[in-house]
């Protein structure tokens, strides 16, 4: 047993600094993004695929749809999260704050995916997902997140972006989806001794995300990886 | 600091009584039995026919303070207990905001991943976003309820029946009637299943009333206040049995907590604290100045138990 527990925010006349603004060190200090390009292994368990399949033809049922036929691939998003986890959350190291982003649905579409990755991820983190934004969910989660480092004092953060290639039955309406399976891992924090962790104003990064929200969830978000990898 | 600026909530006018929903669920009768003499649940609220813009549509419709400070949303979150809930990329929630005339800029997304316990969450995460962009008076539109719609979202095992209702409340980050004092949570990962477990059930049962005390304890006394002056607990509707339990362990008067909605309505999600903030007012169990508890315990495929502290 963890309780975490937090006090209201202080509002800030004019707005406070975030905790990206240059007068503090807070930034992206590790960054890791990976391919999952072989399905989850529960997509091919049948016990799975059978409650899968009885959620999917209730969830489409009154919008006259229904599933495709099970055909054994999807992500599992626990099972992404929980390997960016281990790429990006250095050993002994601990997390406050996780917060897991996505827009297109799980595998487990039942499962409080995020609540599992606070009991896997060092430190025991206060975890939560932001999702049902198409491809801005995850700058939410960012603003999210700087929010309760600075007014909760959660810092060392873990923003999570995952996004799956696949969804199991037509939707009926246009949809765009990833050209494949990724997840990115970007641990916020305070620098350490020899550290500059990356800056990033959470209201330029909505900005951006907001003018590349037709792409996938997570390509702003790879590219910003990518950098802090190069650096 | 974070404060509800107004509640409202919706009730479909459809009952049915659980003996009814026992075949779908593939439950013995004595097993409904103990559900209606020992959890005192009865009848849950449908909406049959109904959709889930309905249903939030219904609980906006109740909140008069937005008419006329459309403008000053600057977010609209939806508190999920079932993370998929409509079709990807359908957005019922959209919907809403486009016919109440919301800035088509606005975020509206969902917040999630603690079960029934998202509402809190939904709340405390408003009052940030809104402290953090700084300038008095925004309001964020926190939005809960969902469909019963298949049987994984009709019952909590061994527990409760979700009924089916909507709340909704305007958060500020600048004051309002009921003032946020404190938020505590316990996330318990542990009780994870991808696949029915029933030793992880059981187990969950065994803890559940400690743990949510303990979590309801820990919000008070971060709020710096004892439990004798809390005025009222607006709980989850999941049962009656399990919240004697907590009121066992805390040694607070059960009458105190507004398990009015538990035989009538069941479980209506995240909306439960909505909809026992009007009937904690109409009982006069929320004084001006005097502090009160909205509590939940969310079970579903993880567990998590959470707590809040606000002044009326």
């Amino acid at each position: 047993m963890s309780i975490r527990t937090l006090l209201p925010p202080a509002l800030s006349t004019p707005p406070a600094a975030p905790p990206g603004a240059p007068s503090s060190g807070w930034g992206v200090r590790r960054a890791a993004r990976l391919v999952f390009p072989e399905p989850s292994a529960l997509a091919a368990d049948p016990v799975h695929a059978a409650r899968l399949h009885r959620y999917l033809s209730d969830l489409l049922a009154p919008y006259g749809l229904a599933p495709a036929e099970p055909d054994a691939t999807g992500q599992s998003y626990g099972e992404m999260a929980e390997a960016l986890i281990g790429a990006v959350v250095p050993a002994g190291e601990q997390v406050d704050l996780l917060v897991l982003a996505h827009s297109v649905p799980d595998l487990t579409p039942g499962r409080a995916t995020a609540c599992r990755l606070g009991h896997v991820c060092p430190g025991g983190p206060l975890s939560f997902a932001v999702t049902d934004q198409g491809g801005t969910a995850a700058s939410t989660a960012l603003r999210l997140l700087a929010a309760y480092a600075d007014s909760a004092g959660l810092r060392r953060a873990l923003l999570l972006v995952v996004e799956q290639d696949r969804l199991p039955y037509d939707p009926g309406v246009p949809v765009a989806l990833p050209a494949a399976s990724r997840g990115v891992a970007l641990l916020f924090g305070d620098p350490l001794p020899g550290e500059r962790p990356l800056r990033i104003d959470p209201a330029a990064a909505t900005a951006t995300a907001a003018a590349t929200a037709a792409r996938s969830g997570t390509d702003p978000w790879w590219e910003l990886a990518g950098l802090v990898a190069d650096r | 600091m974070t404060s509800l600026f107004a509640v409202s909530d919706h009730l479909p006018s459809g009952r049915v009584p659980i003996e009814a929903l026992a075949g779908e669920l593939g439950l013995t009768p004595m097993q409904v039995r103990i559900f209606r003499r020992y959890h005192g649940l009865g009848e849950v609220s449908r909406d049959e026919g109904g959709s889930l813009l309905d249903l939030l549509r219904g609980a906006v419709a109740g909140l008069a303070a937005l008419r006329g400070r459309e403008h000053l949303v600057r977010y609209v979150l939806h508190a999920r207990s079932f993370p998929t809930v409509v079709p990807y990329p359908h957005d019922p929630v959209r919907e809403l905001c486009a016919e109440l005339g919301l800035d088509a800029g606005v975020p509206v997304f969902s917040v999630g991943h603690h079960a029934c316990a998202s509402g809190l969450l939904a709340i405390d995460a408003a009052g940030r976003l809104l402290a953090a962009d700084g300038g008095p008076g925004a309001l964020a539109l926190v939005l809960a309820g969902e469909k019963a719609f298949t049987p994984e979202a009709a019952a909590v095992p061994g527990s409760s029946f979700f009924g089916e209702g909507a709340g909704a409340c305007l958060v500020s980050a600048s004051g309002g009637r009921d003032r946020v004092l404190s938020y505590a949570v316990d996330l318990r990962g542990e009780f994870d299943t991808v696949a029915d477990c029933a030793e992880s059930e059981s187990e969950f049962q065994r803890i559940y009333g400690e743990a949510l005390a303990a979590v309801v304890r820990a919000a008070v006394e971060r709020a710096g206040l004892s439990l004798e002056r809390v005025t009222a607990v607006l709980p989850h509707n999941v049962n009656r049995v399990a919240w004697h339990q907590v009121c066992r362990v805390l040694g607070y008067p059960r009458e105190r907590v507004v398990l009015d909605h538990v035989p009538t309505v069941g479980h209506v999600f995240c909306a439960d604290h909505f909809l026992n903030h009007r009937t904690a007012r109409q009982r006069g169990l929320l004084r001006p100045g005097e502090p009160y508890v909205m509590a939940a315990a969310g079970a579903g495929r993880g567990a998590t138990f959470a707590a809040m502290v606000l002044q009326h």
